[in-house]
């Protein structure tokens, strides 16, 4: 966390110092960040600018990963062969300090004007920082482990795996990391001639045409290239090499979640972010039965997805801040992150806006309906997490709240509203709330005890799994409205059997008096009832397209 | 498993001179030896050429009335920094040499789960050698060094970084797994106590060039609370003035 909010700080900085460069320089050369951001935004939703940075991206992800996989080994063969190492080194050494670049030329004519002989320049020059950097860890190789290595019976076949390679991670990785900078540097000369693709050629060409904005949408586009890459490479290094990360004596083993991806990953495991299964297949269900009528763009697909994704997570997320005091104070969910003290308060807090805002600006980024509806979806989302304190149909409300991501989705695609969508929604609303009558029934004891209202707190597991059932026969009805509405075929119905089974299924795997499989009824049955749902209407539309 | 070594030289380089001159000792199968010499005496380099690690540049080594050959898996040794890999977690570190001898995942897991318990390291499996205490990683060594069930465990000063407190009770643990599980030991050391108390007969060993200063047999080693007999200091006082001689 800490590195994310260096990274804020940070970039606002450098905002700061480049507005008053630009106020300085007062030249057509550098524009205010203002200006060149929201140049970049509006890049963001063309698909020429993805097209350049998606072309720049593979260039040089594919030279570090083809640099890396030849200079490990090589590396290694130097570092503990000295017969290798005898013959090979002074060939390393003579042409490391040779800037490779200059040989751009030969290489262009040699390997082409395509995308071989760039990747080549740029695996070539951090390839040999990645084979100096592990022969050095390699000679530097302690001896004992060796020794330890010998005693335990290893031979010299396999100490490759176990010692040599795990002692020279690191040192890779640091290279690789270090060498992000160098990547890019190269990348954005190799790009910027005998091409038209790229960043680099989008840059340059920018410049050519005096369109200053559009010279750093490439600017920005290639900084934020790099710092995805060092972050990734970050990353990598820090799990793949974990055990160079521990502090001495630290009593318990954390997996480096320090880190900005760690804390997304403790986050994510606390919103449950697996269980987006059950309410996306509905959100997409909606997509395919809108974009029958209205045009369904790439970009627009995405930005919904990252829609689901960002409210999801951000109301969930909300949900676990607000309910942390009675999180704790439950055994069966004193282990989520925030009470097991794994998650600070501030990071949840400051993840929380984060999403919230990502679901704005991908809302934002489909339709101004859609960003105008969108302050009110978040404040309806958050508004579950105090229901349960004063009334027992929370279950409902909570139904009502997912219930809106079919209805934001065809919104979103049709940019209006249609009565027949509805029934969908109350398919899910009633699906939703049915099955978190039965999740409720686990927590019966202590919301009764902790003062928090449910129907199985209030009316016990027996009315409560009676509510459900009927809760879950209205979902089936809904579903079956769904097939005469969208005049749906022969596929659905199918899909409908399906469903109902699996929703008897459920109700048949957990008893009140028996909630041992609650957790498999909960995942793998909901999850195949919104898929199979999903699958019905996909299948439909398709055999409706032939 | 019996060891037997006689006359063994050892010589790096002729301008260094000879490490190890002429050293010759027994010990008998079940039985423990411990190895006492001032520093860079060639304690360690005698550890290595009985794993079979460094080849002897003289002499004989007979285990079992048979020559030793390159470290053939009968003997297991613990260095003298433990040598843990810091890349391997607790259980992956015990786990090493059976894997290394193909052993199938089942038995790794079972023995590695008994070796843990046996030496009270439960819990503790999953953590990398850096976080834990000294004291633990000690034992997760002799724990990996067990896990093969070698007939002649090798320590080269196995003790000597751990607190007062903490070497005694591993000292009695040692004893513990010497007396159950019937090994035949050698021990290195530079403490006078922990020779006495840890090997049925003490091997001293000269500055360099280095030869066998004195053999002292310790009738007393093994028995119960032997730190608070008197024999046990006299044996202590035997040993330092054979050092001195
Ligand atoms: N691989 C080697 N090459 C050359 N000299 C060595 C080597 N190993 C040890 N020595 C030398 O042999 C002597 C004994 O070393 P060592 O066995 O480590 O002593 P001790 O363990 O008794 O302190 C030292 O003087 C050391 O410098
Ligand atoms: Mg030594």
């Amino acid at each position: 966390m800490l590195i994310f909010s260096r990274y804020l700080l940070c970039s606002a900085l450098l905002v700061c110092a480049w507005k008053a460069a630009a106020m300085l320089l007062s030249s057509a050369i550098l524009p205010p960040p203002e200006t060149a951001l929201i140049a970049f935004g509006r890049a963001l939703k063309t698909g020429w600018f993805w097209k350049h940075f998606g072309v720049s991206a593979y260039r040089v992800s594919a030279a570090m990963a083809v640099a890396w996989l030849i200079a490990m080994p090589i590396g290694i063969l130097l570092g503990y062969y000295r017969k290798a190492d005898a013959l090979l080194s002074p060939f390393v050494f003579l042409t490391y300090p040779v800037p490779k670049i200059v040989l751009l030329p030969v290489f262009l004519v040699v390997f082409g004007l395509g995308d071989f002989a760039k990747i080549f320049m740029i695996a070539l020059i951090i390839g040999y920082q990645i084979v100096v950097a592990v022969r050095d860890a390699v000679l530097g190789l302690d001896r004992k482990y060796i020794d330890s290595f010998c005693s335990l019976g290893g031979g010299p076949a396999r100490i490759i795996r176990h010692v040599v390679l795990p002692a020279a991670l690191p040192h890779a990785f640091t290279a690789l990391r270090i060498g992000t900078g160098t990547g890019i540097a190269v990348l954005f000369f190799v790009e910027s001639f005998a091409t038209s693709t790229g960043l680099g050629f989008f840059i340059m060409d920018a410049w050519g045409r005096f369109a200053y904005d559009d010279m750093f949408v490439g600017i920005i586009g290639m900084s934020l290239l790099g710092v995805m890459l060092y972050e990734f490479f970050n990353y990598l290094e820090k799990t793949v090499c974990a055990w160079k990360y521990l502090k001495a004596g630290r009593m318990s083993f954390v997996k480096s979640e320090n880190s900005v991806v760690g804390h997304i990953r403790l986050f994510g495991r606390m919103i449950k972010f697996s269980h987006t299964v059950f309410a996306l297949p509905f959100a997409l269900a909606a997509v395919v039965l809108a974009q029958r009528e209205h045009e369904l763009t790439v970009p627009l697909l995405l930005w919904i997805l990252v829609a689901m994704v960002g409210a999801r997570s951000a109301a969930m997320g909300f949900n676990r801040i607000v309910d942390a005091r009675y999180d704790g104070l439950n055994p069966r969910t004193a282990q989520r992150a925030i009470p097991a003290g794994a998650l600070s308060m501030r990071s949840a807090i400051v993840l929380v806006v984060l999403f919230a805002a990502v679901f704005v600006l991908a809302a934002a980024m489909i339709s101004p309906i859609c960003l105008y509806l969108s302050g009110p979806v978040l404040l309806v989302l958050c508004g579950y997490s105090y229901t349960k304190r004063f009334t027992s149909f929370s279950h409902l409300y909570l139904g009502f709240a997912i219930a809106l991501a079919p209805l934001g989705a065809w919104i979103a695609v049709t940019g209006g509203f249609d009565p027949s969508i509805s029934v969908l929604s109350i398919a899910l609303l009633a699906y939703i709330a049915g099955f978190d009558i039965l999740y409720a029934c686990q927590d019966a004891a202590f919301d009764r005890q902790a003062g928090l209202f449910s129907i199985p707190a209030r009316w016990g597991p027996r009315v409560a799994f009676h509510v459900s059932a009927g809760l879950h026969l209205i979902a089936f009805i809904c579903f079956f409205l769904i097939m005469i509405f969208f005049d749906l075929g022969l596929i659905y119905l199918v899909a409908l059997l399906i469903m109902g089974v699996l929703l008897i299924i459920e109700h048949n795997l957990v008893k009140p008096h028996d909630l041992d499989r609650i957790q498999v009824a909960f995942f793998h049955v909901n999850s195949a009832i919104s898929i199979v749902m999903f699958l019905g209407i996909l299948g439909d539309e398709l055999l409706r397209r032939i | 498993m019996s060891i037997q070594v006689n006359r063994l030289s050892k010589t790096f380089a002729p301008q260094q001179g000879v490490v190890l001159e002429q050293i010759s000792f027994t010990v008998p199968s079940g039985e423990t030896l411990a190895v006492i010499g001032p520093s860079g005496c060639g304690k360690t380099t005698l550890l290595y050429i009985l794993a079979g690690l460094q080849e002897a540049s003289s002499g004989t080594i007979t285990i079992n009335e048979q020559a030793q050959g390159w470290a053939d898996g009968r003997s297991a040794m613990i260095l003298q920094n433990f040598g843990l890999f810091p890349w391997k977690t607790v259980r992956a570190n015990i786990a090493l040499g059976l894997k290394l001898r193909r052993t199938p995942e089942r038995v790794c897991r079972q023995v590695t789960a008994t070796l843990l318990a046996e030496l009270g390291l439960d819990g503790l499996a999953e953590r990398y050698p850096i976080q834990l205490s000294g004291g633990q990683q000690q034992r997760v060594a002799i724990a990996r060094a067990l896990a093969t069930r070698p007939d002649i465990l090798l320590m080269d000063e196995p003790f000597s970084s751990l607190d007062a407190m903490t070497r005694e009770r591993l000292q009695n643990l040692l004893l513990s797994l010497w007396q159950q599980r019937k090994l035949t030991y050698v021990l290195v050391t530079h403490s006078v106590e922990e020779a006495v108390f840890l090997g049925r007969t003490i091997l001293i060993l000269s500055d360099r060039p280095t030869r066998v200063k004195a053999l002292i047999r310790n009738d007393e080693f093994g028995l119960p609370a032997l730190r608070t007999k008197n024999c046990y200091f006299d044996r202590i006082r035997q040993v330092r003035r054979a050092m001195e001689v």
